[in-house]
């Protein structure tokens, strides 16, 4: 995907974003003045640092400015050529056909400026999985146009009314949001510094115990703050969920998926429907309480994103059908799955530990410390449903192929159950066994997925196993 | 085609599993001088069984475009690699390696790396050469 300078259609430049951006991976640069005269509070030899803290930024916005003024892009053949660099300069020539996905991200402060952000994940390359530059927005909608083209349609798939409830619920991710949360959290305090960040702490978590003390009317004081915790982390999530999901549309026309939505960061994906590499079902707790199923596309180096696809009720897969003509759900359960010699413990040894480590606990606290049993007790909870999952799991979780060959799975990860449907040929398999699982005719699949993805399928039939065929 | 590694090769795997025993025997022979030769003793012993246990055990064949490799006495694994998933093959050699006429070969894709250590020069050419020709047509 290199190639020398020829001569051709001119160069474009990248939008000035892009020198801004190169500016901020050089801003550690900044920080090594002031070292020595912070670290020996020395007020004058702190104001001459920063004399050359302003010299150094003056430096560093000439040097991104001629970077800039060196990088840029444009059409040739039909391929994206990418330049970069100064003196060693690069260039990269990329086919449009190995182009599996494209995002076009406009967040806030670039849709200010009139950017957007390309991001273009590729079908096969696993030394260049993907390649993230900043255009103009009207450039970069044309350079989407002509990697992946669309033809103007009707929306295939437009959440509204409960169905766009239900589609901001699936969407919400609390794990995601805490740890964005705590991130942002320690950002906020080394950038305000910690008295500025103490008081802002401290006003949050006066908000906080007015909410748990509404909760203890409810609820006992532990329980309550488990309670307000948990409730402010899944509205912040929904809030987020909410904003990103906005006018969310899915169109579906020649051979590209189309979906784009947001509110604050407006985001488009194009999907090249024939390098999905993977359709993936997933039943989250959400899922199984509002009985409607994420799914999510894999293509290339695109894991799937943030986003489901679609979400779609039982008695609508007619709907997944059209997203992917080739698409099949995992079937029932087979015949004699579970039957001979699956083993238990490969599934409920971890969860199943777990909830007897909780009950052992609430045994111990109901007897030692009554006031903490609420507490422990909820930790039952997560604990239960993973044992439930699991169970699940040893009932369900299977790998075979449709009349089609096209791969069916189904497996479990913590609370989620997967149903997946591989399309790509592209995969290779591992076999282990133990000597138990040997003596059962059982073994654990692995399926070695492009870009080093993984699915695990727990002790299915060996002869299963050995015999999918890779021939496709 | 049907493959297995050479005695020689497995010879200098043991060697080289042996290597990293030695270094942290350093900190054994510190405590004292027969804990040291024990410890040797014992990391050389299990290299040598894991080596030759496992590595006796491994089979590759290469038929109907697809890589498969069985290893294993007690935990068995079978590795099946369709040779269109092949992106691309390295052959290594050391010293010791060419000396014993052995190469480790290292099969490259998009989603896993094999890697196949004590091969004979011959059978470690010949399949590169069939994995390499596939994955290029």
């Amino acid at each position: 995907m290199k190639t020398q300078n020829a001569p051709g259609p001119a160069w474009r430049h990248f939008h000035i974003v892009y020198s801004l951006k190169l500016m901020q991976r050089m801003l550690v640069l900044c920080v090594v003045p002031l070292i020595e005269p912070l670290v020996h509070l020395n007020l004058a030899g702190l104001l001459g640092a920063l004399r050359q803290e302003l010299l150094l930024l003056a430096a560093l916005a000439a040097a991104a400015g001629v970077l800039w003024a060196c990088a840029g892009w444009r059409l040739e053949d039909g391929c994206l050529v990418l330049r970069a660099g100064v003196l060693a300069r690069r260039c990269r020539r990329l086919d449009p056909r190995q182009v599996a996905v494209v995002e076009l991200a406009r967040p806030p402060l670039l849709r200010l400026a009139g950017c957007t952000r390309v991001t273009l994940y590729f079908a096969k390359s696993a030394s260049m999985p993907k390649v993230s530059f900043y255009l103009p927005r009207a450039a970069a909608a044309g350079l989407a146009e002509v990697l992946l083209p669309t033809r103007a349609g009707q929306s295939f798939y437009k959440p509204t009314g409960a169905e766009r409830l239900g589609f901001v619920m699936l969407s919400a991710n609390l794990v995601t949001t805490a740890a964005l949360l705590w991130l942002s959290a320690r950002q906020t305090v080394e950038l305000l510094g910690e008295n500025l960040a103490g008081s802002l702490n401290s006003l949050t978590q006066k908000n906080l115990a007015r909410l748990e003390r509404l909760a203890e009317l409810f609820l006992p004081a532990g329980v309550a703050w488990l309670f307000t915790l948990v409730l402010v982390l899944w509205g912040i999530s929904l809030l987020v969920s909410l904003l990103k999901t906005a006018r969310f549309h899915v169109f579906r026309n020649g051979g590209v998926i189309l979906y784009r939505g947001g509110l604050l960061t407006h985001t488009e994906r194009r999907v090249r429907a024939s390098a999905v590499t993977v359709c993936d079902v997933r039943t989250t707790l959400a899922a199984r309480l509002l009985r409607r199923y994420p799914v999510y596309l894999a293509a290339g180096s695109f894991d799937g994103g943030d986003i489901p696809v679609l979400v779609y009720k039982k008695g609508q897969e007619a709907l997944l059908e059209a997203l992917m003509p080739e698409f099949r759900l995992p079937g029932p359960v087979r015949r004699g799955l579970y039957a001979n010699g699956r083993s238990l413990p490969v599934f409920l040894g971890l969860p199943g530990s777990l909830l007897g480590g909780c009950l052992v606990l609430v045994a111990v606290s109901a007897w030692q410390l009554p006031a903490l049993t609420p507490i422990l007790g909820l930790l039952l909870l997560p604990a239960l449903a993973l044992t439930l999952v699991a169970l699940e799991a040893f009932f369900t979780e299977d790998a075979g192929q449709s009349a089609g060959r096209v791969l069916l799975v189904q497996y479990s990860s913590g609370f989620t159950r997967h149903r997946l449907c591989v399309f790509t040929p592209d995969l290779a398999l591992s076999i282990r066994q133990t000597p138990f699982s040997e003596l059962q005719g059982r073994c654990n699949l692995r399926l070695l997925l492009p870009f080093y993805k993984k699915v695990r399928v727990r002790s299915l039939e060996f002869y299963r196993a050995a015999s999918l065929r890779l021939d496709v | 085609m049907e493959i297995r590694l050479q005695p020689r090769g497995l010879a200098v795997l043991t060697l080289w599993l042996c290597l990293p025993g030695a270094l942290i025997s350093a900190f054994v022979f510190w405590q004292g001088f027969w804990a040291g030769v024990v410890f040797l003793g014992l990391w050389a012993a299990g290299s040598a069984l894991l080596c030759l246990g496992r590595g006796r055990s491994v089979r590759a064949s290469f038929a109907g475009g697809e890589l498969r490799v069985s290893a294993g006495l007690i935990f068995r694994t079978l590795k099946r690699m369709p040779a269109r998933f092949v992106s691309g093959v390295d052959l290594f050699d050391t010293p010791l390696l060419l000396w014993a006429g052995c190469r480790v070969l290292a099969v490259h894709s998009a989603g896993a790396v094999l890697v196949l250590a004590g091969l004979s020069a011959e059978d470690a050419g010949a399949l590169a050469l069939a994995l390499g020709g596939k994955a290029a047509g």
